[in-house]
């Protein structure tokens, strides 16, 4: 049985959220992904041992949602975060950096810049090919 | 010139006369000498005393100088190391400057031209001492007091100090980029962003508009300008972990980005300036890279101004244990479990280990061992991951002597056969050890010539020294014994 790698933050009934989703299933087997859909399931997971999680892909739908990551800093320090922006804003982005993300991409992408990153983070011989990105 | 208050030299050399000249060197300057005909003697004197300088020989009878640079430079009182080489020995050298000598004398030089290094040493050294004031460094995550620890949080304090490029350099897990995010904190640029550019991470297709951004229109799918990561960094700093990965193309544009500071979006017209201050991290030897043509030169000069060179956790004596307190007072906070204690047999199995992953991998241990613990209050070896038990446990049991009258069974009565996988092992280290203590005995410890005979790399060959604790100096002295 494979290891689950990704924890995968999205909200419930999220038009954005259902494309992550889709593109995160695109190039990971299902057994590989954990996925939370509110914060306090997030909070929870994280304080757990990591046991094998690797990666963590949070979406940030909101700037409030930001600002309520920020205190979870210290926690998610031990995995890779690729974090899905609300906007663009130079204060939304400086706020990103302080969770020190590998990746950013805005909530508006098809996520297959997060599929493909995702891909390269978690190679291996098992996983199945990815689509390219849409550029 | 500057008056130096007395020093102490130490000078590690075979040559009775060499010995006598630099003695005599050292004590016309008012300074304190010290003679050791050996190594292993050098070694015992540099160790009960704290020396200024040490003028080393390279070819002592029981072994190689330059080999015990970094032991010298990890004592307390990390000595300035003056090398002497033979006459014209420009390979001797480059080889003393490169193991992080201060500088070196030929053996044919005068006495003047002898003393112009001890003088120089001795000099940065007192300014050094007159300059040095405690700095209160921000180190959060950063946990150790070793010697190996302390050099790298001198440079980091460099680094933070200046706007200089640094690279940092180490095997995975030792802490790359907790030390490129303290150089962050305590810089004068702490206020603004600290970008983390994943070269490792980013597929080639996204490395250019991750790093450029891009305008609206420039590609299918851009449909609003977009910021780089360059652009995120202004007045801020720009990170780039596994540099090594980063594309040609990418290396070559990157270049022009550090040298014009400034750099054009996909689809752009106009330049747009960054002002940023770059941290590059690589487990890879990128020096090896671009002398192979993997890395281009000129990029690999840029990126070195400041190199900072992890430890790997085995020789950051003393500092497990401090490391496995901090992190798991950490995750027991982080998972709201009451504090931990470790038994003796716990911290003795902790310290057998070899920790390949180094700090990473003892957090994903402690991780581990909390988590069969439960409530617990103690953590013992059975808490700790089965790999790392057995390859404990492997490692004690061929340090013992086995038994070799197998052929009557009589070593057999009364015990349990082990898997034949096992005993192959156990049987391969034992010629493996014995192949190893033969080696340096023949070769007089001298670790260059037994690399030629045994064909091994010069880190393989001390990998399997560590691991049968043979001592190339004390082979070699029971080889002039025999």
């Amino acid at each position: 049985m494979l290891q689950r790698k990704l924890l995968l933050y999205t909200p419930q009934a999220h038009k954005a959220g259902y494309r992550l989703e889709e593109a995160v299933a695109a190039v990971l087997p299902e057994e590989t992904t954990e996925v939370v859909r509110t914060m306090e399931g997030l909070v929870r997971r994280i304080k757990r041992p990591h046991n094998g999680l690797e990666v963590a892909v949070i979406m940030a739908t909101g700037r409030k949602k930001l600002q309520e990551l920020q205190s979870l800093e210290q926690m998610l320090e031990s995995l890779r975060t690729i974090l899905i922006l609300p906007d663009a804003d130079p204060r939304t982005i400086a706020q990103a950096h302080r969770l020190r993300p590998r990746y950013i991409t805005d909530i508006r992408s098809d996520f297959q810049d997060v599929a493909a990153v995702l891909k390269k983070m978690l190679a291996s011989p098992d996983l199945p090919l990815a689509k390219p990105p849409s550029f | 010139m500057v008056k130096t208050a007395m020093a102490r030299v130490l000078i590690i050399d075979d040559d009775g006369l060499m010995c006598k000249m630099l003695s005599g060197l050292v004590l016309n300057r008012g300074h304190e000498a010290t003679c050791a005909f050996s190594l292993e003697e050098g070694l015992e004197h540099a160790e009960q005393q704290n020396f200024d300088v040490v003028f080393l020989d390279v070819w002592l009878p029981d072994g190689n100088g330059l080999e015990v640079i970094p032991h010298l430079r990890a004592l307390p009182s990390s000595p300035e190391i003056i090398i002497i080489t033979g006459s014209g020995d420009a390979d001797g050298a480059e080889l003393a400057i490169n193991h992080g000598a201060w500088d070196y004398v030929e053996k044919t030089s005068s006495i003047s031209q002898m003393a112009l290094p001890l003088v120089g040493a001795l000099n940065y050294r007192q300014e050094k001492r007159a300059h040095k004031q405690p700095v209160a460094l921000k180190l959060e995550g950063l946990v150790g007091s070793s010697p190996p620890l302390q050099a790298c949080l001198d440079l980091l304090a460099q680094a933070a100090a200046s706007d200089v490029n640094a690279l940092i350099t180490g095997s995975t897990g030792t802490g790359k980029e907790l030390f490129a995010r303290a150089i962050h904190r305590n810089s004068a640029r702490a206020l603004g962003n600290f970008v983390v550019v994943d070269c490792a991470a980013l597929p080639e297709n996204l490395v250019e508009s991750a790093l450029f951004g891009y305008e609206k229109g420039a590609f299918t799918g851009a449909d609003k300008a977009t910021s780089g990561l360059i652009a995120q960094a202004h007045d801020g700093t720009l990170f780039l972990d596994e540099v090594g990965e980063l594309p040609e193309n990418m290396q070559r544009a990157f270049l022009r980005v550090l040298q014009e500071r400034s750099f054009r979006p996909i689809g752009g017209k106009r330049e747009i300036k960054s002002d940023f201050r770059l941290v590059a991290a690589t487990n890879r030897n990128l020096e090896k890279m671009a002398q192979q043509g993997r890395f281009r030169q000129d990029l690999f000069f840029r990126l070195r101004s400041l190199v900072i060179s992890l430890p790997p956790l085995k020789e950051r004596n003393g500092d497990l244990l401090e490391l496995a307190l901090y992190h798991t007072a950490r995750l027991c906070k982080r998972q709201g479990l009451a504090p931990k204690g470790f038994s003796p047999e716990f911290l003795r199995d902790l310290s057998a280990y070899d920790w390949p992953g180094n700090v990473r991998e003892l957090v994903n241990v402690l991780d581990t061992a909390l988590a069969a613990a439960q409530r617990d209050s103690t953590l013992f070896p059975p808490h700790l991951p089965p790999f790392l038990r057995a390859k404990v446990a492997r490692g004690s049991i061929l340090m013992k002597p086995v038994n070799g009258n197998g052929g009557n069974g009589e070593d057999f009565q009364g015990r349990r056969l082990s898997p034949i996988n096992e005993v192959r092992k156990i049987v391969l280290a034992q010629v493996e050890k014995r192949y190893l203590q033969d080696l340096m005995q023949q070769e007089k410890g001298n670790i260059q010539a037994a690399c030629q005979v045994s064909g091994l790399s010069r880190p393989r060959l001390y990998s399997l020294l560590k691991q049968y604790e043979i001592c190339p100096s004390l082979a070699a002295k029971q080889a002039i014994d025999l």
